[in-house]
Order: C-alpha cells, then sequence, then structure tokens
C-alpha cells in the first residue's frame, strides 16, 4: 500500500523520481568513466569488508581515526607489495611465453599433421585444414592482443593501487554521512524498505566478495604451489589464471585448467606428467567445492543453482567477465527486493 | 582516548551558545526525553550520530499496519497518531464486539518515542499505523545503525537495550491490567479450582 501525504500520488512519484535519477546518475558517471569508477568500485568493496571490522574495534576502544588510517595504509600494503613482487616476475614470464608460442604453434601443427594423417590412414578420410587454420588464427591473435594489452593494464592497476587506499579511506571516514544525503532523496513511504535491502545488499556483496576472494587466494596458492613442484613452466600466470578465473562460479574452474592442460599437452603430450597437471586442478576444485565453498560462500548466497548459472550467463551477455563475477551477488540482491515486492502486495513471505 | 576526547571536546564546543545548527540540537533535544534519562550527555551524542531526521507533512503516513518495520523514532516536533485497523488479524476488537470499521487509535506528541518493538524483531512487522497530524519531525533510529552502535559503543547499545525492554515491560503491566479489568467488565466467571 503506498504511504502519502495529503499532496498525494505526484509528490510521491516525484520523490522516488527524484531518488532513482540521483542513484541512476551515480551509477552512469561510474560505469560511463571506467578509470574512475572501478577503483571506486573495489574501494567501496574494501569498505563493505572492513567497516565492521572498524566499528569493532572501536568498541574495544581503538580510535577510529586511527583504524581507518591503519587500514587504509594496510590496503595499499596489500595492492602495492604483490603488484611490486609479482609484476617484474609476471612480465618476465610474458616475454618468455612471446618466445614459446611460434614453438608452440609449430608443436600443434606438427601434432594436428600427423592426427590428419592417421586419420586418412584409417578412414581415407581428409579433414580439411580451413576450420583448423581459423582456430589457430583467432587463438593467436587472442593470445597476442592479450599480452600486448598486459602491459598498458599494468600502469591501470598501479594507478589504481594507488586511487583505492585513497578512495577507501574517504569511504571508512565518510560513507555515513555520504548515506544520510543520499537517503535525504529516498520518499517518506519508502524510506525503512529502501534502508533494510541497502544494507542487506550491502551486506551479502562484502560478505560474497571478501569470500570468493579467499576461495580465489586459495585456489591460486594450491594449483601454483602444484605446478612449481610439477616443474611446469609458467606456474606463477597459469595459478594466476586458476585464481581469477575460480572467482567465475561453475565455469571458472574449467576455464583456469584449460591454458594449464593445454601447455602440459603441448610440453609433455599425453603422458604421466599431463594426467599430473590435470589430477593437480581436479584435487584443489574437489578441495574447493567440499571444503572452502560450503564453510565460505554458499551459507552467504542462498540461490537455486539453476538461478546461479543463468545470471552467470546472463551478466557475461551484457557485461563480460565482469558481469560474469559480479552477476551471484547481484541475483542475491534482485531476489531480496524482489522478496520485499512480494511481500508489500501480499503481506506474505515469499519464501 | 584521543578520539573519545576529541568527540567530548566536540559534543561541548557543539554545546555552546552560538550553535543553532538544526542536527547539533539533538543531543539536546534528546535529553529531554523521558526514556532516555538513563543516558548521558555523551551516549546521547553517540546516539545523536545514527538518528536519521524524517520529515512529514500534515495526515503523511510514517507506516502502515503490516509494513515491514526495521526501526523507531522520537517526535523531535509535530503529532503523530498510532492507530489499529479493523482489518487486522488482531481480535481484540472482536472480544470487545465492537462495530465493522472500528478503529483504535492513541495520540503521541512531541519528546515521545514509538515503534520500538520493530527494532527488537528479526523481520519486524509494524502492528499499527501511524500518520502525522500536523507537519511532524521525526528522528528515526533504524537496526542496521543499532548494530553498529552494538559494535562500537557497546555500552550505549545496551542502554538503548534497556529503553526498549523497560518500554515493553511497562506497557506489558499495562496490558495485564486492561485484560484483567475487560473481563471484570465483561463478567467472565473465573474458573473455579
Amino acid at each position: 500500500m503506498l504511504r502519502t501525504g495529503p499532496k498525494g500520488l505526484l509528490e510521491y512519484y516525484k520523490q522516488l523520481f527524484v531518488f532513482l535519477g540521483v542513484v541512476f546518475f551515480l551509477c552512469l558517471v561510474l560505469f560511463k568513466i571506467p578509470r574512475l569508477g572501478i577503483p571506486i568500485f573495489f574501494a567501496y568493496i574494501f569498505f563493505l569488508i572492513l567497516d565492521g571490522t572498524i566499528s569493532r574495534l572501536k568498541g574495544i576502544g581503538v580510535p577510529a581515526l586511527i583504524s581507518q588510517v591503519f587500514f587504509s595504509i594496510f590496503v595499499a600494503l596489500a595492492l602495492i607489495l604483490p603488484l611490486s613482487l609479482l609484476i617484474p616476475k609476471l612480465i618476465s614470464e610474458i616475454g618468455n611465453i612471446q618466445n614459446y608460442l611460434p614453438q608452440a604453434e609449430k608443436v600443434i601443427l606438427e601434432k594436428y599433421m600427423l592426427f590428419k594423417y592417421e586419420v586418412f590412414n584409417k578412414t581415407g578420410y581428409n579433414i580439411e585444414d580451413s576450420f583448423f587454420k581459423n582456430t589457430l588464427d583467432s587463438l593467436n591473435v587472442f593470445i597476442k592482443e592479450f599480452i600486448l594489452e598486459i602491459p598498458s593494464s599494468i600502469g591501470l592497476i598501479l594507478e589504481w593501487s594507488i586511487l583505492i587506499p585513497i578512495f577507501v579511506f574517504f569511504f571508512l571516514r565518510d560513507f555515513d554521512g555520504l548515506k544520510r544525503i543520499l537517503f535525504k532523496f529516498v520518499p517518506n513511504s519508502l524510506f525503512e524498505r529502501i534502508y533494510f535491502v541497502g544494507n542487506q545488499f550491502n551486506k551479502q556483496l562484502g560478505d560474497y566478495i571478501f569470500a570468493k576472494i579467499i576461495e580465489a587466494s586459495f585456489m591460486g596458492i594450491v594449483i601454483t604451489s602444484g605446478l612449481f613442484f610439477l616443474d611446469v613452466r609458467f606456474a606463477l600466470l597459469l595459478g594466476g589464471i586458476a585464481a581469477i578465473t575460480n572467482i567465475i562460479p561453475y565455469v571458472g574452474p574449467i576455464l583456469g585448467a584449460i591454458p594449464a592442460l593445454l601447455l602440459g599437452f603441448i610440453e609433455f603430450g599425453q603422458s604421466q606428467e599431463l594426467l599430473m597437471i590435470a589430477v593437480l586442478f581436479a584435487l584443489a576444485n574437489i578441495l574447493d567445492i567440499f571444503l572452502v565453498f560450503p564453510i565460505l560462500v554458499s551459507k552467504i548466497v542462498d540461490l537455486h543453482p539453476l538461478v546461479v548459472i543463468v545470471s552467470v550467463i546472463i551478466g557475461s551477455q551484457f557485461f563480460g567477465i565482469w558481469g560474469m563475477v559480479l552477476s551471484i551477488p547481484f541475483a542475491a540482491a534482485i531476489k531480496l527486493i524482489l522478496v520485499e515486492i512480494y511481500d508489500e502486495f501480499y503481506h506474505a513471505s515469499l519464501f | 582516548m584521543i578520539q573519545d576526547k576529541i568527540s567530548i571536546l566536540k559534543f561541548l564546543w557543539k554545546s555552546g551558545p552560538f550553535h543553532h545548527f538544526f542536527k547539533d540540537n539533538i543531543p539536546q533535544f534528546l535529553e529531554s526525553l523521558e526514556c532516555l534519562k538513563d543516558f548521558s550527555s555523551y551516549d546521547l551524542a553517540i546516539l545523536s550520530q545514527y538518528l536519521f531526521v524524517r520529515d512529514f507533512e500534515k495526515e503523511e503516513s510514517i507506516f502502515n499496519q503490516e509494513d515491514l518495520g526495521i526501526g523507531m523514532y522520537f517526535i523531535f516536533s509535530g503529532k503523530i497518531k498510532l492507530f489499529i485497523e479493523e482489518s487486522s488479524s488482531f481480535n481484540f476488537i472482536d472480544l470487545l464486539g465492537q462495530q465493522e470499521g472500528a478503529c483504535y487509535e492513541v495520540v503521541l506528541q512531541e519528546k515521545e518515542a514509538f515503534g520500538e518493538l520493530a527494532l527488537l524483531q528479526k523481520r519486524g512487522i509494524r502492528h499499527a499505523s501511524a500518520m502525522a497530524l500536523e507537519k511532524t519531525t521525526l528522528l528515526g533510529l533504524y537496526r542496521p545503525d543499532l548494530e553498529k552502535i552494538k559494535e562500537s559503543h557497546p555500552k550505549v547499545a545496551l542502554k538503548i537495550f534497556e529503553m526498549i525492554a523497560h518500554t515493553v515491560t511497562d506497557r506489558l503491566i499495562l496490558m495485564t491490567e486492561l485484560y484483567r479489568k475487560t473481563f471484570q467488565d465483561l463478567n467472565i466467571p473465573k474458573k473455579e479450582k
């Protein structure tokens, strides 16, 4: 039921329009200027993760300003230190991979010719080369573009690693004030509902991203160490790819395993080493599915697996990789809003 | 604690006669509330940081019966009406044999508080509707902020819970009396042992 004063529905819609307009404008600015939007988004995520800890520290007598400065420096170090250690190694691995690619292409071509010859000998069927060559060309272009983009991305990441801690500090210090200004635009009739849903959404988003960071780090460490142990080349790069792709639900672990398996196949052929790489990925994923995920992630976002798959596909369709990563907390938020709308109209619980 | 000292200095500065900003008047206003009489000036300064100021027009609804409720309100200025509508599942009205469309209401004025039960419930549902009878300013304290106070200022949170417990206890005693009186008026015979 709408709650309006004597000014009626017109006033209500006017307030609602202004509020949604302000939110839409802010989102549009952040979306259209990714150089600003992305660090602000990450700073916001860090803020969601750290805000509760700062409140708890305040509760035991640690002044808020000291915790805010400490955690902003902590975020800066957490971003800059690993980057300063990893970037030189990553650049050298990228340099190596650039030299390695023509060799890999040669090996793949040889294996393909061998396979084609065997098929022809056994069946008399001559496989057309065009499909293979097109696939190889596209893969080549993709990898080269990806590699070429890395140096400029590293520059941008370094810029963000300076900007993010600054934004984190101001979020930690001034977010309550900003929130109060934004909520001034919310119509009275929707205030409690929007405040409740907003808080729930923030909590879910913060908890989910935090859990995913821990999960991805776990996968990254396990796989990188395993690949080092198996003496596979580019272990750090492959472990990093596995960690990042792990953030994507369901398809992520498969995507993360493909480069390592492909490299293993090129390096070792159909051998015990390739099998060991496959076993390593399988073991890491089993640990993740049965240990890390149930403890960390599943309790935070209670969504049906089908909803998860559909949201990942929709997210990837509209916003690419980031859409895939963020589709889950957004799906959880939409569920929260739908439950509230259902409750508003039917005065009964949906679940 | 440096921060606490700074906060106290800020509070003293804002208590000065040259400060007439609305938000700075909130701790002074809270001091005048009967339900917050156990709070120190410093506690009230902390509490005031977590309150939302909401302005309502005359006859504007504040919340409706059976709405989701997440907070309580202090009446800063104006007058409001709390009322239970007949359509609710509350069958006390049937018990009294009132006509259909009957409505029970109570008027609350400046310096009074209402809606505190929503702070205690996980999914608070409003048991009555509230409407502004004139241009009214309310100070709202909401559950997410109470959660924050619990972590950052546990002593203040404890006092808030005590305040709610006192209000609820007083109301329970009043309800028990009313219930007893109603049964006496209806001449319902006592069960014999």
